[in-house]
């Protein structure tokens, strides 16, 4: 208020300022100022005229006063005009003008009484003049002309003429003496001299006076004070000019001022009514808004509600009206204390913003719960004028939290009934929240232990005693990386230091962001578990060791029955062989089937024990598919032979030869499934089929082993049942076909424990397919061995002659794969028009190979009528036979055969038995009779002889043995123990020892152990195998780690025995170049070429290998030279062994070279140097990988 | 913001006292601009033309208010604004009688007997003052004398204007005529102008001048000849052959002195300003109408025209003029008789 009055008070000023500069700037009245002009100048000009006129009344020119009295009358006039219309300047005053104006009206009133007198004195001198010549002229008259006294009077007439016209001194003296002479001679009564002289008189003091006034008035000031009033009239007037112009200015300005101000005044004004308009819409829109949200209401400052807005009306129920006037305490729940209220007022009168939430009453009694904020309004008075109170409805907020309240109470229950301590952490490893159990297990009451970090205090350390760092925790990295953890080998700590160990579980809370906010772990105090484990631990190892027992009883008891039965076996064998009678054949014969088949039995029911008491282990070993089936199958050649079945070995060309697995085991269900195959099939023929199929993992082979049949089938109702143990499809089968029944079953557990699955498909009458599909690793992919000198045979045409279908196409393949022709005939008379044929079109068949057994025209038969016809007979010509008859081979020579193999025959045999037939020069040469034969059996008589000892205690197995071993062709000296065998050795000069661990005196273990001790000193290594009759899993390894280097099961299978020297032979062979003379520069390092084609290129399993070398070569250089420092001839050799054999698939020459001479001569003392040839050589084996580029 | 807004009274204040201020600067620009009044100053009226003759004829009229002419006129009759109602201008001033009353000295109120012989109202506009000793310089100033003279009205304004006032027609005339009405500025300012129309014009003489040779006889031609030689002229010349300058009554001999009985009266202007020089000088005395105005001079002593001729001539001019130039004179100043109202006097 008080600006605003001051502003109307300035405005005001400035008004009455505008208005007096207004006023001051038009006091300049330019009518007045020119008439005042205008009048001075008349006043000058009629003062001017006024001297003219006396002049002019002076001379007579100006015979009437009348233009004087105007002048005067005019100029009177004016100056009362200047001085009533300009009283500033020309009324009485001080001023300068004025006092100028004065001293012209004096000027002028002395003037006009001048003037006064001038006329009165004028007029008179005129008539005096005009009078003075006739009375002058009268007066000589009378006194005569001639008088002296008319002379006087004519001298002084003109000179008073002369006077009159030019007045001076002399004259006048004259006139002065004329007179007075005149006078004194003068008549005294004499009236018209009297007259005369008065005249004179007159006239004289007249002119005087009149010349006197004409020139006083003319000379008067007063146009001198006129031109002065004027002047400063003028410079007054400018003066009030420019004053009035600065006025004029001021008052511009001040206007111009004043109209800037109101124009910003009025532009603020608009500006503000625009902000105003703004604000309050802005403030609608905000009142709006907050209507549409919160319960709004306003109370004046007495609390009294002046306003209200809908949704205040709407929770409380009442209407406006009915709140407009009320206190706010109509609201009141009774819920909140008096203090409530009191501090809340309290503090809004003090103007300050109160919170709060309150809980208030409806209309209908109702309760709801707001939460408030009351702003006072400050009124000039500096108190609250109004208070603005702003609620939100927290009703459901409120009901929510007790809700959570009561939610959170069921949760704690939860976690306090578990009987388990539960902690929570939050993302820094604080306890947030621990159950009452936590704190029994842990000690640590809760209070104590939330906030503090949990690792730090209850895991400090590991189930070993050893301090555990946070950034370790188990727990923590588990749940970080995979957002749980269970683990039960932690250790808590109690709050008294003591610790237990804890089986705990723990779960990570994630936040939006995706962060762990928060673990939660549960635990357990396992002590009581840990101490069942170790009691459980403690049980099975009693009960492995009972197990153990039982193993060893049973391969004691395997051992037991085994010898007894080799002895049985054997002999029957070799009596056979021998010249016997036809009783004694049948006899023996008989004897030896029964022992067949009781071993069967025995090895049954040995199989089914293991396999019960869950002892039977796959093995996993590298061996070659294509072999294991070949001798599975050739050794159960005769049987098919003799009952005239076809046995058909055929393998899909995509099988890989080097595979992973158990190959006795697999073997063993071979000869299951094709011994029944036999067994239950009268005529046609089986065939074995192995053949690879898709689906394999990488690096694997999955294979389908098929064993088809055409025999009596088996009705699928018994597709079951034959597959349990000791039951066959039919109980009458027993008593016809024999068998335990127990083959089947242990077949499919086999298969089973292989992953693969036993399927059976059967026909009854048809036949039977028997198949299971494994998985396998590989070593290499590829073909087995596809032989480099293929090339040799590629495009060569053969002929094949065979009636049985399924050989065709066997051979057909096998031909095939080798990049020849063969065309495929099935009896003699086609084979001989197709020869006819051929050789008349001038394509000859090169090869051909025949069946033996064909009806109509055998094999022979065939070959003879060969014989007759040579022009068209082939080069060369190889048989097949099922069945091997002695004199089959005398005969092959006789009629010139090539070669004569035994059915079923294996891709190699019959590619070995080609090239060597082939290389043979033709027939138009050498004696056919000279040709070598090539048979299995010099195949295998090439072979070298050995010189061998052979370590049994048993005389039967002794007799068994040297039989067989002589029958193959090498020498054998006997020893009856260990000591004996280590006597024969040291003396003798033995390729192998054959040696039989369970010996009296010495076993064959103590025997190698010894043997290879003397042997350290040497840089010799014996190979011996062992020979023993337990069968069971491990057998082989425990006779690898006592220091042999074969294994052959009792009772002696020929064949194994046959492979395991023939390894050896080829072993001994290279080791008769003994190691260290050779030259080891030429030893090759790495022989990427060979390594890459054995894994068939592929660079992962390259990788893979090179991965493998890497981790465990160096593993067991390491154990050498421990083992070296430990004295640990077992475990140096084994370390040695296991090297040779990881960088054989290099074709690391050298390290091979090192590898084999430490496991030969473990034994020795000093090893160092060949140790430090090792590691160079691995090194140099390793960094020869290194820098290999792969491309 | 702890102002407030004004409250609508104090806007209402506001307004009010802005209007206020505006319209005093309206006011005192509107005020300051001088209101000049552009009519005619009363004496141009009688003022005669610029000629160096010895005298002109009259005019035939002269521009005046013929309102207040006529207020005049009715104010000059009124014996009201004379005390005892008995005196008006016109009792010494009648028109019928040539604007004298043809006495030596007047009578005025109460019977009582002026100091001086009252002179002719008519034409009394051309002289340059008023009164014999031409004390009143207008004849606005004139109406004061006698108004208030005790042997003459004896009166004064305040009786004057109640009695004025309560004349209804005085007072509707002068309203109308003056703003202020009835007051002695606007009386005097009536009278005066009635005085102003009072000219005589179309005499013989002024016929005679205007190129009418035949106006005039010889006789009178031969008088107004030496009425210029013998130097009456001198001093009785201009417009009304004479009332424009002050003379010496005695130039030539001391005329009071051998009349005797002097007055104050007779001292003339030595009354106002007691200069010696000024002792028995009077206004020289207009001689239109002359023929009508007997007696003469201011104390009356010349009964005829000859007699004043004669008294003239000795003490003005100090010479004794023939009688038959003294008739001839004589005859000549009986021209000089002329019209008022186009009715001859």
């Amino acid at each position: 208020m008080k600006q605003f009055s001051r502003k109307i008070a300035l405005w005001l000023t400035a008004l009455l300022l505008l208005s007096w500069l207004f006023k001051q700037s038009v006091q300049i009245d330019i009518d007045l100022h020119l008439r005042t002009v205008q009048n001075l100048e008349i006043i000058r000009q009629q003062d001017a005229l006024l001297n003219q006129y006396i002049l002019e009344s002076r001379y007579g020119q100006l015979k009437n006063y009348d233009p004087i009295v105007s002048s005067q009358q005019d100029i009177t006039y004016l100056l009362d005009t200047l001085a009533n219309e300009n009283p500033a300047y020309f009324a009485q005053g001080e001023t300068k003008i004025q006092q100028a104006f004065m001293q012209y009206r004096t000027l002028f009133n002395q003037k006009n009484e001048l003037i006064d007198r001038f006329k009165s004195h004028n007029a008179v001198l005129r008539n005096s003049i005009q009078y003075f010549p006739t009375a002058s002229q009268l007066q000589i008259d009378q006194i005569g002309p001639q008088s002296a006294h008319a002379l006087l009077i004519r001298d002084l007439r003109e000179s008073v003429l002369l006077y009159d016209y030019r007045a001076s001194g002399d004259l006048k003296n004259h006139i002065q003496q004329l007179l007075n002479t005149l006078q004194q001679s003068a008549n005294p009564s004499d009236a018209g001299l009297k007259s005369l002289l008065n005249h004179v008189d007159i006239i004289i003091q007249h002119k005087i006076e009149v010349d006197e006034l004409t020139r006083n008035i003319t000379q008067s000031q007063t146009t001198a004070q006129a031109d002065k009033v004027f002047q400063i009239y003028s410079t007054f007037f400018a003066q009030r000019e420019h004053r009035a112009a600065n006025y004029k200015l001021a008052m511009a300005i001040l206007s111009l001022l004043m109209m800037i101000y109101l124009a910003r005044t009025f532009t603020r004004l608009q500006m503000t009514g625009q902000t105003l308009t703004n604000s309050l819409k802005e403030l609608e829109f905000q009142k709006f808004a907050l209507d549409q949200h919160s319960i709004v209401s306003i109370a004046d400052r007495n609390g009294k509600i002046i306003y209200s807005n809908d949704k205040f009306t709407e929770i409380s129920q009442y209407s406006r009206d009915e709140l407009l006037g009320k206190d706010h305490r109509i609201l009141n729940s009774g819920y909140h204390p008096r203090d409530f209220f009191k501090q809340m007022w309290e503090t809004i009168e003090k103007g300050q913003v109160w919170h709060g939430e309150v809980k208030n009453k409806r209309k209908d009694g109702s309760y709801y719960w707001v939460d408030s904020t009351i702003v006072p309004l400050m009124g000039d008075d500096e108190k609250p004028s109004r208070y603005i109170s702003i609620r939100t409805d927290i009703s459901a907020l409120k009901a929510l939290s007790e809700h959570m309240i009561i939610q959170r109470a069921f949760y704690e229950n939860i976690t306090e009934t578990l009987g388990e301590g539960l902690y929570v952490q939050d993302a820094k490893g604080h306890c947030v929240y621990m159950n009452s159990e936590a704190e029994k297990l842990l000690g640590w009451p809760r209070q104590e232990l939330i906030g503090r970090p949990m690792h730090n205090t209850i895991h400090t350390q590991t189930s070993t005693g050893e301090p555990l760092p946070a950034c370790d925790c188990p727990i923590m990295n588990h749940v970080i990386k995979h957002g749980k953890a269970h683990m039960d080998d932690q250790v808590f700590v109690r709050k008294d230091g003591s610790s237990f160990p804890v089986a705990i579980s723990s779960r990570a809370i994630y936040d939006n962001n995706g962060n762990i906010s928060s673990t939660v772990v549960a635990f357990q105090d396992i002590s009581a578990r840990k101490a069942a484990e170790t009691s459980v631990i403690h049980a099975k190892e009693v009960a492995e060791r009972a197990n153990k027992v039982k193993g060893n009883f049973l391969a004691n008891m395997s051992h037991e029955i085994r010898t007894p039965m080799n002895g049985i076996i054997g002999m029957a064998e070799l009596a056979l062989d021998s010249d016997l009678n036809a009783e004694q054949r049948e006899y023996v014969s008989v004897i030896k089937s029964s022992a067949d088949a009781l071993l069967n039995i025995i090895n049954d029911i040995l199989d089914f024990s293991k396999i019960e008491s869950g002892r039977m282990d796959i093995e996993s070993i590298y061996f070659s598919l294509t072999q294991m089936l070949r001798d599975a199958v050739k050794s159960l050649a005769p049987r098919a032979h003799q009952k005239q079945l076809e046995l058909l070995l055929h393998i899909a060309p995509d099988v890989p030869d080097r595979i992973i697995g158990d190959p006795g085991r697999l073997r063993q269900v071979i000869l299951n499934l094709v011994g029944n195959a036999i067994k239950f099939t009268e005529s046609g023929e089986i065939e074995v089929y192995i053949k690879k199929v898709d689906g394999a993992l990488t690096g694997n082979a999955k294979l389908e082993f098929s064993v088809r049949d055409t025999g009596i089938g088996i009705p699928e109702e018994k597709f079951h049942t034959i597959f349990e143990s000791f039951s066959q499809a039919d109980t009458s089968i027993t008593r016809k076909y024999g068998g335990t029944g127990l083959g089947l079953s242990i077949s499919n557990k086999i298969i089973n424990l292989m992953g693969g699955q036993l399927n059976l498909t059967s026909t009854v009458g048809k036949g039977s397919t028997f198949h299971f599909t494994i998985d396998v690793p590989v070593i290499a992919e590829n073909i087995p061995t596809q032989p480099q000198s293929s090339m040799q045979v590629r495009g060569m045409s053969v002929l094949v002659v065979d009636d049985n279908l399924t050989n065709q196409n066997i051979l057909q393949e096998m031909l095939q794969s080798w990049g020849m022709l063969p065309t495929i005939v099935a009896n003699g008379a086609d084979a001989l028009s197709e020869l006819e044929r051929a050789s008349a079109a001038g394509k000859p068949y090169s090869l051909a190979i025949l069946d033996v057994q064909m009806p109509e025209m055998n094999g022979f038969e065939l070959v003879e009528h060969l014989r007759l016809k040579p022009e068209h007979a082939p080069a060369t010509v190889m048989m097949l036979t099922s069945a091997g008859q002695r004199g089959d081979a005398a005969k092959c020579r006789e009629l010139g055969v090539a070669g004569y193999l035994m059915k079923p025959v294996s891709q190699s045999d019959l590619f070995d038995a080609m090239m060597t037939a082939l290389d043979v020069p033709s027939h138009s040469g050498a004696q056919q009779n000279d040709l070598p034969l090539i048979t299995r059996h010099s195949l295998r008589e090439s072979r070298r002889k050995l010189n061998l000892l052979l370590a049994e205690d048993n005389a039967v197995n002794q007799t068994l043995a040297m039989r067989i071993l002589e029958k193959l062709g090498h020498s054998i000296t006997i020893a009856n123990n260990g000591i004996e065998a280590i006597q024969h050795w040291q003396n003798g000069q033995f390729d192998a020892i054959l040696m039989d661990v369970d010996m009296p005196v010495m076993g064959g273990f103590e025997a190698t152990r010894l043997i290879r001790e003397q042997e350290k000193s040497t840089s010799r290594h014996i190979p011996i195998i062992a020979m023993t009759a337990h069968a069971m899993q491990g057998a082989r390894e425990e006779c690898l780690h006592h220091g042999m280097d074969g294994y052959v099961s009792k009772p002696i299978d020929t064949e194994s025995l046959w492979r395991e020297l023939d390894g050896l032979t080829r072993h001994i062979n290279d080791d008769n170049n003994a190691p260290s003379t050779t030259a080891k520069d030429t030893l090759t390092i790495i022989d990427f070429g060979k390594a890459r084609q054995t894994m068939d290129n592929s660079r992962e399993l390259f990788d893979e290998i090179v991965r493998l070398f890497r981790r465990d070569a160096p593993d067991h250089l390491q154990r050498i030279k421990s083992a070296l420092d430990t004295n640990d001839v077992d475990a140096i050799r084994h370390s040695a062994h296991a090297i040779k054999g990881m960088v054989g698939i290099f074709a690391a020459e050298r390290t091979m070279h090192d590898a084999e001479f430490i496991e030969f001569n473990a034994g020795n003392t000093d090893l160092q140097t060949a140790i430090k040839d090792l590691e160079a050589s691995l090194t140099e084996l390793e960094s020869a990988i290194t820098h290999y580029q792969w491309d | 913001m702890k102002s407030k807004l004004p409250s609508k009274s104090n806007l209402i204040l506001a307004g009010i006292a802005l209007l206020l201020a505006f319209a005093v600067t309206v006011l005192i620009f509107i005020s300051s601009k001088y209101q000049h009044s552009s009519e005619i100053p009363a004496y141009k009226a009688n003022q005669p033309e610029i000629n160096f003759n010895i005298t002109q004829p009259l005019p035939q009229k002269i521009q005046l208010n013929q309102d207040k002419v006529a207020l005049g006129q009715k104010l000059f009759h009124d014996a009201r604004l004379s005390k005892d109602n008995t005196i008006s201008c016109a009792s010494c001033h009648n028109l019928a009688n040539g604007g004298s009353d043809n006495r030596a000295r007047s009578i005025g109120v109460k019977g009582s007997v002026g100091t001086i012989n009252s002179p002719t109202i008519f034409n009394s506009g051309f002289n340059f003052a008023q009164f014999w000793d031409g004390r009143a310089a207008t004849l606005e100033d004139q109406v004061e004398g006698p108004i208030h003279h005790p042997k003459e009205m004896g009166s004064s304004w305040q009786q004057i204007i109640a009695k004025l006032k309560t004349d209804e027609s005085y007072a509707s005339a002068f309203n109308k005529l003056y703003e202020d009405g009835i007051n002695p500025s606007n009386i005097k300012d009536a009278i005066a102008t009635f005085d102003r129309s009072l000219i005589t014009p179309n005499s013989r003489f002024d016929k005679f001048l205007q190129g009418d040779k035949n106006a005039i006889n010889s006789m009178e031609k031969n008088g107004y000849a030496l009425f210029q030689s013998y130097g009456c002229a001198s001093c009785h010349q201009g417009i009304n052959l004479g009332g424009n300058m002050y003379e010496k009554m005695g130039l030539m001999g001391d005329y009071f002195a051998d009349r005797g009985n002097i007055t104050e009266a007779d001292r003339g202007r030595f009354n106002l300003n007691h200069a010696p020089e000024s002792m028995y000088e009077f206004k020289v005395p207009g001689l239109r109408n002359v023929e009508l105005t007997a007696p003469y001079f201011h104390d009356g002593n010349a009964k005829t025209l000859e007699q004043a001729i004669d008294i003239m001539a000795k003490y003005q001019l100090g010479r004794t003029i023939p009688q038959q130039d003294t008739e001839a004179i004589a005859a000549f100043l009986r021209t000089l008789t002329g019209e008022y109202q186009n009715k001859p006097l």
